[in-house]
């Protein structure tokens, strides 16, 4: 007990009355050290978390009900869709018929200015789909559909164009709410529609997607009661794959996925990201390894006469070595508890005010929590082996070596 | 009195292809309550020798003992534990820790000694201060005090833990006249008041006063051990 406290003695009195520029330099050091392997990492997870949570929020809910094998429609959708929404957890399911068209939009209406382009057409019932995604709160002109409407469709800001999306070019060139688009449907039927709204949900693949109701959808298809899809959100407290687990054993023979098996090229991205956030993590903590590596190298260099005298009046080797190790697991500590005081009292709210701007949506820093504590306990890992491998070399030269030179 | 020290044929030899002898067998004892002074020119071997006795360095050869306890039987701990509870040592240099207060430098060994037991540390270093008479000195650091209060400050640290033997190391070297005169003087009353064993290291003839068993080396080996008797060397 008396020997770790006087571990501890030593430790804080290298610290107290070390010098304090140094001390203070050592500590900002660890802080950007802590931050720079939190800041880039957290940027990363923020654009996967915005991408994934555009994905459910938009496009796929949390789970995604498909025909059953070699079928093209859920026959009966709408049983379906009442049979699990009985599942606890459920909070509502969309049902979707979806078409390939082309668009033709005639902008002066003369023949002199035509635009078109192909794109991805969802059928949905407006009021349900309400409940699904967030397609209805991202209208930035116009309205949103009605259950009853025929003639009306709502378009993504990348095929209207003229809100500076990211297939600017390729899109019909300017639609506004009240212009008419004709749509060429795959089947050879053509219909002329009204645009009711257009919508920006900061995600391009939603964003190049145009919506109308089932009714009309059904029509085209000459099909009623079914659906290509069925979206369903859920409570997510619960894993996906417990949800789709209870839907199988009520007997729905569809086929059934959670949302991340259609993530696609994000899905990529991500695991993309991921790994640049490993690479960028572990050279980020070599960096500060070797820092303050460097700082109590030196440190216990300047101190090698000093460490001879205590080993000559007795001080165990040991103590000695502890001593320096608490010293350096306080700059470790001082630079963590500085660097989550900047990440949590100065980024991330900055970034919550002033997210960055990416095509799949507005990014900000998210700091996962396990995230923090690797970091923590890789970066006082780090500053354990940086107090010990230099104070235990140096304990390990002869006394007279380490007084003498 | 009893033998506290003795040096049996003692060698150490540097370096691997010049060697250097800086002891050649060197002998003899040191009895309970002696101040002993070992004397010679520079690279007589004088602190070679000291740093055996203080196990700060293993000979090349020979045998040590201190007490009744052959010093070439203990590891390294134990020999670090040696050094805390039953040695005591002063430097050439000033060597107390600038990080450091004067108390503070002097209640560190008996902070770790395990044999001190529920002693008041603190107390006892500030009676080892007043003793060296740095009783109004404490809390000052190194910095803030001159080269003989240092050097006291060191002496009350050796002594902390009651050591057997107190080895010192040319303590005086770097001290003006007065200090050296306080210092010296220091050790003898704490030869003569308290009976405490010093070894110690010096070139300075004028040492010879305080010392009663003086020891000369020259170039490795002994050239003279002698006892003072009634003020005569014997």
């Amino acid at each position: 007990m008396n020997k770790i406290k006087a571990s501890f003695f030593l430790g804080y009195k290298g610290i107290i009355k070390g010098n304090m520029g140094t001390t203070l330099l050592t500590i900002a050091v660890m802080t950007l050290a802590f931050i720079n392997l939190l800041f880039l990492s957290s940027i990363l997870l923020g654009l996967v978390n915005t991408m994934n949570r555009q994905g459910i929020n938009n496009l796929y809910g949390n789970v995604v009900i498909e025909p059953e094998d070699k079928k093209s429609l859920i026959v009966n959708s709408r049983k379906v869709t009442e049979l699990v929404e009985s599942v606890p957890g459920v909070i509502a399911s969309s049902r979707h018929y979806k078409a390939g068209g082309l668009f033709t939009f005639d902008k002066l209406k003369n023949g002199q200015e035509v635009n078109t382009g192909r794109y991805t057409i969802i059928s949905i019932d407006p009021s349900t789909e309400k409940e699904v995604t967030d397609i209805s709160k991202a209208i930035i002109a116009g309205e949103y559909l009605d259950d009853k409407d025929r003639d009306q469709i709502l378009i993504g800001k990348d095929i209207s164009g003229g809100y500076e999306g990211s297939f600017e070019k390729e899109s019909l060139g300017g639609v506004v709410p009240g212009d008419e688009v004709s749509v060429l449907y795959e089947n050879g039927i053509e219909r002329k529609y009204t645009v009711k709204g257009i919508f920006n949900s900061k995600f391009v693949q939603s964003d190049k997607t145009a919506f109308l109701t089932n009714r009309e959808m059904e029509s085209i298809l000459g099909v009623s009661n079914g659906a290509h899809e069925i979206i369903i959100k859920v409570d997510e407290s619960q894993p996906e794959s417990s949800y789709i687990e209870k839907f199988k054993e009520m007997g729905l023979k569809e086929s059934i996925y959670p949302w991340n098996d259609y993530m696609g090229i994000t899905s990529s991205f991500t695991q993309s990201f991921t790994l640049i956030r490993t690479l960028l993590s572990a050279i980020a903590l070599l960096v500060a390894g070797i820092t303050i590596y460097i700082v109590v190298y030196i440190n216990i260099l300047n101190k090698r006469r000093q460490i001879g005298i205590l080993q000559a009046i007795g001080i165990d080797k040991a103590i000695i070595v502890r001593s320096y190790v608490m010293q350096a697991l306080f700059y470790a500590v001082s630079g963590i508890a500085l660097g989550l005081i900047v990440m949590r009292g100065i980024l991330v709210p900055y970034f919550i005010g002033h997210p960055l701007k990416f095509p799949v949506g507005d990014v900000r820093l998210e700091v996962a929590a396990n995230e923090i504590l690797l970091s923590i306990v890789v970066l006082m890992l780090a500053g354990f082996i940086s107090g010990y491998a230099p104070a235990r070399k140096q304990t390990n030269k002869t006394i007279l070596e380490a007084i003498w030179g | 009195m009893s033998t506290i020290l003795k040096v049996e044929n003692v060698k150490r030899t540097f370096g691997t292809k010049v060697l250097t002898h800086a002891l050649k067998e060197v002998s003899f004892e040191i009895k309970k309550g002696e101040f002993v002074l070992i004397m010679g020119k520079s690279g007589s071997g004088k602190s070679t020798l000291l740093h055996q006795m203080g196990l700060l360095d293993t000979p090349t050869s020979g045998e040590i003992y201190i007490g009744d306890k052959n010093v070439r039987e203990l590891n390294e701990k134990q020999k670090t534990v040696f050094r805390l509870t039953k040695l005591g040592y002063i430097f050439q240099e000033y060597a107390i820790l600038p990080e450091l207060t004067a108390i503070e430098n002097v209640y560190l060994p008996m902070m770790v000694n395990t044999e001190s037991g529920n002693t008041p540390k603190r107390e006892k270093a500030k009676q080892m201060l007043e003793m060296v008479d740095l009783g109004h000195r404490l809390n000052h650091y190194s910095n803030e005090l001159s080269g003989g209060e240092q050097q006291r400050v060191a002496i009350a640290r050796a002594l902390i833990n009651s050591p057997q033997i107190l080895f010192a190391d040319e303590p005086c070297a770097n001290l003006d006249t007065l200090s050296t005169k306080t210092v010296l003087e220091l050790l003898k009353n704490l030869n003569e008041n308290v009976g405490q064993t010093i070894v110690m290291v010096s070139h300075d003839p004028d040492d010879q006063k305080y010392a009663d068993h003086i020891i000369s080396l020259e170039d490795g080996l002994i050239v003279s051990d002698k006892y003072k008797v009634k003020g005569e060397l014997k």
